[in-house]
């Protein structure tokens, strides 16, 4: 199989499909954009009126509030207690806190959004900027008390977490099922769209980096692969099954990024471990060598851990800001530049979505195989 | 043929995903070290961050010599 030419041919091909479509939609805009400023004479003709008619009241009497992108977006990419669907309707998660006097459950709905206080069994809990503080008797935010509380609470991205596992379990059980029904026999339905990706990752990750101790490697491997393609793609759900920024959240990264430190460490050979603690070089450069070395060991898995973070949430931050420019502007007419933009994001972010899932397999498949490797 | 052709697109792929690797490499090394001197410049309440300043050096030293070792290998 050669999925490599996915990248090579069809990128291209992609990006001139897209370039041609923008340049379509453009043409439609100016019309839209003509009709459009016919209309705006009128209206501030109307506005000239409605001001005269109000007086010296300015603006700020119209009770608008300001829109103001950075807020929004940064809220749609971090972590809440709430899981938003649209409008005023959201699903409400369990909190677990962990206090000195023991464990606290409830439903993030007894905040009512932020606006009340709930009365648990140890303290007073309010609701912060999605973080949740400890009321003092006084009625302010104990700043000392919120520190020792620990948050375990299933947050939106925990939750679409575990949506993802769900989804991922689910998909590969009945596929390892089918494979135990049609021994021998040609793949077929979720089967035959799987088995490909598998291989890839087998024959074009894996074996070219690792060589030929592979075989332990491809459970972590293709955990890894496809637990960050399902959740890219959850992702890039609009709405509730997705609409998590997963793997744009600088913890879970951390944590994969971890479990591939952790194994590049543990099965690090002799030829590995001389090359960081005696590296052929002069003895008199050991002590510069061993430290760079030491920080090689730590700022390979960063290089992974900020490498997806960064490009999963600059995605996200890319389509909320084309979908804010409409209110940024306060027209419809840039609405169509706008939608044909976030498509084209979205079918980018697609290819995003799977080549971030390649190249953190393949890297963690390439720093496996630099610590197996036999000799230079 | 065909194989060759295909191992060699492979082969380049890994190549530009190592390299690709780099430059957060590089932002690794340098702001751990800057870390490390920072939480030093604080700790000894300096007046002017000298131990940052050198320390960041260090870093970009460290970090260019990772980059090279690993274009060159």
């Amino acid at each position: 199989m050669d999925c490599n030419q996915v990248f090579v041919s069809k990128v291209k091909r992609l990006i001139v499909v897209f370039t041609l479509l923008i340049a379509f939609l453009s043409v439609k805009i100016d019309a839209f954009a003509q009709v459009d400023s016919a209309v705006v004479p009128v209206d501030s003709a109307v506005a000239k009126t409605a001001e005269a008619v109000s007086g010296e009241h300015g603006t700020e009497e119209h009770g608008k509030e300001k829109f103001e992108p950075t807020k929004v977006i940064m809220e749609h990419i971090a972590d809440s207690h709430m899981w938003h669907f649209w409008g005023h309707v959201s699903m409400p998660l369990p909190v677990i806190l962990y206090t000195s006097n023991g464990l606290e459950f409830f439903s993030s709905g007894h905040f009512h959004h932020g606006e009340e206080d709930y009365k648990g069994t140890y303290n007073t809990y309010r609701l912060v900027e999605d973080h949740i503080k400890v009321v003092g008797a006084d009625g302010q935010v104990d700043e000392a008390a919120s520190k020792a509380v620990l948050d375990f609470s299933i947050t939106k991205n925990v939750a679409a977490m575990f949506v993802a596992i769900f989804l991922i379990v689910v998909v590969f059980t009945s596929v390892a099922a089918s494979y135990r029904k049609r021994v021998g026999r040609a793949p077929k339905g979720l089967q035959s769209f799987l088995e490909p990706i598998i291989v890839f990752v087998r024959d074009d990750i894996a074996k070219p980096n690792i060589g030929h101790k592979y075989a332990k490697f491809m459970p972590y491997l293709l955990t890894v692969f496809f637990f960050i393609w399902f959740n890219n793609l959850l992702g890039l759900f609009p709405i509730f099954p997705g609409g998590a920024n997963v793997t744009g959240n600088i913890a879970l990264t951390f944590v994969m990024a971890l479990g591939t430190m952790i194994i590049v460490n543990i099965n690090g050979n002799k030829y590995y471990w001389k090359h960081i603690f005696r590296p052929d070089v002069p003895w008199w450069l050991y002590p510069i060598m061993i430290p760079v070395e030491l920080i090689g060991i730590i700022s390979k898995p960063f290089a992974l851990m900020i490498r997806l973070f960064a490009n999963i949430t600059a995605g996200h931050i890319i389509v909320l800001s084309l979908i804010s420019l409409i209110f940024i502007f306060e027209t419809l007419a840039i609405a169509p530049v706008s939608v044909a933009f976030v498509l084209f994001m979205d079918v980018l972010e697609l290819l995003v979505a799977f080549l971030q899932a390649f190249i953190f397999t393949l890297l963690t498949a390439l720093f496996i195989g630099m610590a197996v490797e036999e000799h230079h | 043929m065909e194989n060759k052709k295909e191992e060699n697109s492979g082969r380049k792929i890994n190549a530009a995903a190592k390299y690709s690797a780099i430059g957060f490499q590089m932002i690794a090394t340098i702001g751990l070290l800057t870390l490390i001197g920072y939480k030093i410049d604080q700790h000894r309440n300096s007046k002017t961050n000298l131990i940052t300043a050198l320390f960041a050096l260090v870093g970009v030293g460290i970090a260019l010599y990772q980059a090279i070792r690993q274009a060159t290998r």
